[in-house]
Order: structure tokens, then sequence, then C-alpha cells
């Protein structure tokens, strides 16, 4: 179980590691959206922190989704999909494997970008820093587990591009609701964000546990 | 036999629909505070129950899909039909909810829309069912079926979380507006008036739902039809 | 169904819901006061945007439906 994760995994960084396509692009894109923020409401002292989670969680979240849409591309050409489903491998390894390699794509993302946000947006965090450290990685799994399930999903259909978005973000909503509270909270450090962990954390395990358990399903959709 | 049962069905629900009318417009008394405009509520309630009720009619066409796909396959487009109608109702009834909402709140609240934790959900809710059709109309093939039913399920434990989100989060900066639930303290005649909106609006989102339920079920036999055609033809 | 006929009768559903809007809308306004002529105006704004919203539901479900029994009898001929 574990040796098949660990190759598709291996397999799936490899690609990237060769071309860097994934986090270049998405990297790219999140300081754009960050800048053009920045640009537009001039952020500065307490209104900075205010939107300044905000921001962050939804320039990763459009950013991860120009990812997540190659995300599977890549394994269309060349029929790699359809010898992976023919495969006497289950299909949830596969899956947890683009999860865990896209939550590391995003996460060096994030890393890059945290010092641009800081400069940009003037930052000086008033909570507990180091919370942020547990809140953006369960944002960020939260997303990319959905986002590489819908992937899968809107893989065979017309204009796939344009239907990822359009699924994902709905469903994504009480998540990013949790991560954006959370973040200011931190920020600002007027308020207790542990609720707001533990809802990412429920969502997280959830939304993991419903996704595994359905993959197969769409996998082998015919 | 089956015509005259549906027509005698319809014209029951149309009777039900002026009187639930008639209730609501010249039956129920005169609401103290909020004087005509909380007539509103005689369709806005209704309208949110009868969405919930087709949202989870929905999720069971969508489990019933793929439960029954590999050995009842005639059982599973079936499903698929009830799960397709379900959501589309629901969607109506629900942009009913989203519209009569905003016109009763902008003259009791002075404000036409307020992330509460009610209202939230409800738009949350039509999303999800939103981007469910608009998943249907983009893919193509027969695994659109088997896709739809995935993400009506999906759509479905997240109602829950959205709601318990937004309840907390409201609870933490308490708002200064209150839905005035429709059972605190209401008049015997304002209730009748409720009910029978219940009843007439449940009654017309039934036979609309089992005209798209009839519908779909034609648009699939003539695919089945069609294929089996081609198949024919080679 | 033509798509002419389809036409008049979304033509004639807009009519009926916008004569009602005017109408009730307008009915008796003259005997209340500011607070209560608004109240009536959104009041029937409510009411014929939930019809609005089912009867043209419904009008396009009638005409889909419509559209599907014509492709069926077309085919039927074809076969004949």
């Amino acid at each position: 179980m574990t040796g098949i994760l660990w190759v598709h995994l291996v397999k799936d960084l490899r690609i990237e590691w060769r071309s860097r396509e994934a986090v270049n692009s998405m990297l790219f894109f999140a300081l754009l959206v960050v800048v053009l923020f920045s640009l537009s409401f001039d952020p500065q002292g307490a209104f900075s922190r205010d939107i300044a989670g905000g921001v962050l969680c939804v320039a990763t979240m459009f950013a991860s989704v120009s990812a997540l849409n190659q995300a599977w591309a890549r394994e269309i050409r060349h029929q790699v999909l359809d010898a992976q489903r023919m495969a006497p491998t289950p299909g949830a390894d596969m899956f947890l494997a683009k999860v865990l390699a896209n939550f590391l794509f995003v996460t060096v993302v994030q890393v890059v970008l945290a010092p641009v946000f800081v400069v940009m947006y003037n930052l000086r965090i008033l909570g507990d820093a180091w919370k942020l450290a547990l809140v953006l990685p369960l944002g960020t799994w939260a997303l990319v587990a959905n986002g590489t399930f819908f992937a899968a999903l809107s893989i065979r259909s017309r204009n796939r591009e344009l239907l990822l978005p359009l699924i994902l973000f709905p469903i994504f909503m009480p998540a990013l609701l949790a991560m954006v509270l959370a973040t200011g909270s931190i920020l600002t450090g007027d308020s207790d964000p542990t609720l707001w962990i533990k809802l990412l954390l429920g969502y997280d395990i959830i939304f993991t546990t419903v996704s595994l358990l359905l993959f197969e399903i769409v996998l082998h959709a015919e | 036999m089956k015509k005259l049962a549906i027509s005698l069905y319809a014209a029951f629900t149309v009777y039900l629909l002026i009187r639930g009318f008639h209730q609501a417009i010249f039956v129920a008394p005169d609401e103290s505070t909020m004087h005509e405009i909380q007539r509103i509520f005689y369709y806005h309630v209704p309208s949110a129950m009868s969405a919930f009720l087709f949202f989870a009619i929905s999720l069971v066409g969508s489990i019933g899909f793929l439960a029954s796909r590999r050995n009842q396959p005639e059982f599973a487009q079936r499903f698929d039909a009830l799960a397709l109608a379900g959501a589309e109702v629901g969607v109506v009834f629900c942009s009913v909810v989203l519209v009569t909402g905003p016109i009763w709140g902008r003259r009791a609240w002075g404000i036409w829309w307020t992330w509460d934790a009610r209202l939230t959900t409800t738009l949350i809710l039509w999303l999800i069912y939103v981007s469910y059709l608009l998943l249907r109309r983009f893919a193509a093939g027969p695994q659109v079926q088997t896709l739809a039913a995935v993400l009506g399920i999906f759509g479905a434990i997240d109602v829950p979380i959205v709601y318990m989100a937004n309840r907390w989060w409201r609870t933490q900066h308490p708002s200064p507006v209150f839905f005035g639930g429709a059972d605190s303290g209401i008049s015997p005649k304002m209730l009748a008036a409720f009910l029978w909106n219940i009843a007439a609006w449940i009654a017309w989102g039934v036979l609309i739902l089992g005209f798209r339920y009839y519908v779909e079920r034609q648009s699939q036999k003539a695919l089945a039809h069609e294929a089996q055609q081609a198949l024919d033809h080679v | 169904m033509k798509s002419s006929t389809s036409a008049v009768l979304i033509a004639l559903l807009i009519a009926i819901l916008a004569a009602v809007a005017y109408l009730w809308g307008s009915h008796g306004l003259a005997q209340m006061d500011i607070n209560a002529q608004l109240n009536h105006k959104f009041l029937v704004a409510a009411y014929v945007l939930a019809w609005t919203i089912q009867s043209g539901y419904a009008l396009w479900l009638f005409l889909k439906w419509q559209t599907q029994k014509r492709a069926a009898a077309r085919i039927a001929r074809d076969r004949r």
C-alpha cells in the first residue's frame, strides 16, 4: 500500500522537478494577486491586518486552481490515465500521492510568498504567529484534497479548465471562511482562532475520507 | 386513468395555490410591527422548506444511483432522473427564497443582505446545486451521471458544515438582526395561512418534480434508443 | 410546437405577470401613508417575483417537453 503511494509520489515530484511548471506559474500568479490587491486597496496599519488573511487565502486559492488543472492533464497525454485505471492498484494511493505532491507545491509557494506579503502589506502580527503554521497547512490541505478530487472529476468534460473552479469553490467555502477568519484573528490578535482550527481539522478529516472512498468511483466512471 | 389522476392532482394543486394565496393576503391578520410586509413569509418559509425537501430527494437519487448502477442499471437510470429533477426543482425553490428574503429584509431590517447563518447557508446551498447542474451540462458522455452523483453527495455533506461554521461565526459577533421565526407566538389564523401555503408549494413542487422526472426519463430512453440503433447498424 | 408559438407563450407569461404587478401594486395606494405604500410595493414585488421564477421554470419545462415530443415524432416518421 505505502509502496505504491511512494512510487506515485516520487513520480509526481520528479516530473515537477524537471519542469517546475506548476510551482513557477502558481508563484507568479499568487504574486500578481497580492500585488493587485495591494495596489487597489493601499493597505496600511490595522486595515491591512483586517484584509491580509483574506487576500492571502484567496490568492492561494486562485493560484492553486491553475496548478490543479494541470495535475491530471499530465496523465491524460499518451493515455497514461487509462493505463493507471487498468493497473491492479488501489486508486486511493494515486489520489493521495497527487494530493501530497500538490500540497507540497502550494506550501512552497506560500513559504516564498510570505515575506513578500509581509512587506507589501506592512504587517506586524499581533497574535500567536506560530498558529499560522497550523492554520495555513490545514487550509491548504482542504483546498488541495478537494481540488485534486474535483480536478479528476472534471477531467473528462468539455472545457474542464472552466469547470474546476465552478464546482470547487462552492464546496470549499466553509473551509475558506474558517481559514480567513483564523488567519485574521491571528494577525489582529483580538480573538481566539482555536474554534476555526478545529473546524478546519474537521473539514479536512471529513472530506479527505469521503474523497478516498469515492475516488475509485470517479476514476472508473464510465 | 393515469392521465385523469394527473389532471385531478394538478387541479388540486391549483386549488391549493389559490387558497394559499387568498389566506396569505386576505385572511391572515395584519402583523402588529411589520404590517403588510410580513405576508412575504407565507411564500418565503414554505419555499425554503420545499427547497430543503427537494435537495434531500436529490441526495437520495444520487446515493441510489451509485448503489444500483452496477447491479440494476434500469433502477440506476430512474435514480439519476430523480437526482436531477430534485436538484433542479430545489434550485428553483431556493431562488425564490433568495429573492423574497432580501425584499423582506430591506423593509424589516433596513438592509438587503447580511452574512447571517441561515442566509449564508442558503446562498451556498444554491451555489452548490447550481454547480451540480453546470456539471451535468458541461460533462458529456455516459460518465456524467456517476460524476454528478458524486458531486451531489459532496454538496450534501458540505451543507451542515457551512451551517455550523456560520453559526459559530455569528455567535462570536452577535448581529443586531434576528430571524423572527414563524412559530414564535403566531396567531391561529396566521398559522392556518402558513400551513395552506406549505401544502400548496409542496404539492406544486411534487407536480413539477414529477414532470421533470418524466421529461428526463424520456430523454434517457431516446438516448438509449439511439445507441441501440447505432449498434444495430454495425 | 413552432418557435413562434413558444415566443407567444413567453410573451403572454411576461404580460400577465407585468399586468398583475402593475394592477395589484398600484391598488389602494391612495389610502396609505408612505410607509404602508412602500410595504405594499415590496410585498407585490416579492409575490410577483416568486411567481415569475416558478412559472418561468414550468414554462421552460413545458417547452422542453414539446421539443422532445417533436423530435420523437420525427424519428418515428423517419423509421417508417
